[in-house]
């Protein structure tokens, strides 16, 4: 089971989310997707990407300005 | 009134911005055209008048903390109904002053935040439907890894798709289907494909940073062509894109004139200082423009829209690391 990272921190909606979709390739099941964001609507696009791919969304974290969320694949 | 006062009055007076002025008990003592054109009445009829009565009677114009104990300023939001019966937004914003016989008073500033409110709800819209978008997007990229690791039975509708061809037409129609808004049930992209492809405008996606995308369906008259051509030369310049993607998985049949408007697309996207890529021509098109010998050997072509992506990322990678090595050597 691996993590990986991925910083979208400064990109608008809707790239974090489609940053995120590009890495699906790289991912296998059970694997972790670190990724770090600060656009307003971050978590909130996140957890609906999660919901919509059926992916699970572990953990929200605050980091500075921005959220670090990991989401098992 | 003494000069100064005076010069004050007329300066509220004719000042663009809503000002009013209540006393203790919240009667006007003052108001300029501007505040009473937003209340639909005028400055004579409002004088001596609650402030509640002459705003409609809300809650809004409460102004009670200007004249609490430890006075204080008030901010709130309130809804008037004009006399069209449309709603509008304003903004009220009040102070506790010292009228110049001494009493307590409080200064209003009314704001018209209609246009505002209006402004957020559809930014609040497209962000949702540019989600929407990225969502379906990345249901594609789920579906084609699904691809390569070699489950290729997709069911769409009553039809088995098998090949990345049929594939891809298939994601396109989901995509251009998402952008219309209409209903997202996978399960309806047969019946809604001549729907959409009737009201199909020219959607343009931002995908990636400097990255657009064109997805054309159906026939490319030369009506539909301009207004490609418009959208995407206006694209180019508002998104400042580097790279625009022309994807034609979901042209079926392309004749010389439809092969020559893709042409000018792309040269006029090269103009703009946008390199244009083609994605996704179908064998039989493909066929067809060897036949009717159109050349596209000074455009470059790639199989399907994530090829594309993908190469605009490397093109994009790379410039970033000359530049990066540029700079550096400075």
């Amino acid at each position: 089971m691996a993590t990986k990272q991925l910083d979208t921190n400064g990109m608008r909606c809707p790239q974090p989310v489609l940053r995120i979709a590009a890495m699906m390739p790289e991912l296998s099941p059970g694997d972790i997707l670190e990724v770090k964001g600060n656009c307003p609507t971050f978590e909130e696009d996140v957890r609906k990407w999660c919901k919509r791919m059926g992916k699970t969304l572990l953990a929200v974290t605050t980091q500075g300005t921005g959220e670090l969320i990991q989401i098992q694949f | 009134m003494t000069k100064d006062n005076l010069t004050a009055k007329t300066i509220l007076e004719s000042i663009p911005e809503a000002v009013f002025m209540v006393d203790k008990d919240q009667n006007i003592t003052f108001i300029n055209a501007r505040a009473a054109e937003f209340a639909g009445t005028s400055p004579e009829k409002s004088i001596g008048k609650k402030c509640q009565a002459v705003f409609g009677g809300h809650e809004g114009c409460d102004l009670k903390p200007c004249f609490g104990k430890k006075p204080s300023t008030v901010e709130v939001v309130f809804d008037l109904r004009t006399e069209d019966g449309a709603v509008r937004h304003f903004s009220l914003r009040a102070a506790p002053v010292k009228s110049k016989e001494g009493d307590a008073a409080a200064l209003a500033v009314v704001d018209d935040v209609t246009h505002v409110r209006e402004l957020e709800a559809r930014a609040d819209e497209m962000h949702d439907s540019t989600m929407e978008l990225a969502l379906g997007i990345s249901e594609c990229f789920g579906v084609l890894d699904e691809v390569e690791k070699g489950n290729l039975k997709v069911r769409v509708g009553e039809s088995t798709l098998s090949s990345p061809d049929e594939l891809m037409a298939s994601l396109a129609r989901a995509l251009n289907k998402t952008i219309e808004g209409v209903d997202n049930n996978i399960e309806t992209i047969s019946r809604m494909q001549q729907m959409v492809i009737q009201e199909l405008s020219t959607p343009l996606l931002q995908i990636w940073e400097g990255v657009i995308v064109l997805p054309v369906i159906g026939v490319v008259d030369t009506r539909r062509s301009a207004q490609i051509m418009e959208r995407m030369l206006a694209e180019i310049v508002a998104r400042q894109a580097r790279y625009v993607i022309l994807d034609i998985t979901g042209v079926e049949v392309v004749d010389t004139r439809t092969a020559d408007h893709f042409i000018k697309v792309v040269k006029a996207s090269s103009l703009l200082g946008a390199k244009c890529i083609i994605t996704g021509i179908r064998p039989a098109v493909a066929q067809t423009l060897v036949d009717i010998g159109v050349d596209l050997s000074s455009i470059k072509t790639l199989g399907n829209l994530r090829e594309g992506l993908a190469e605009c990322i490397r093109r994009l990678e790379r410039e970033k690391a000359v530049k990066a090595v540029r700079e550096e050597g400075k």
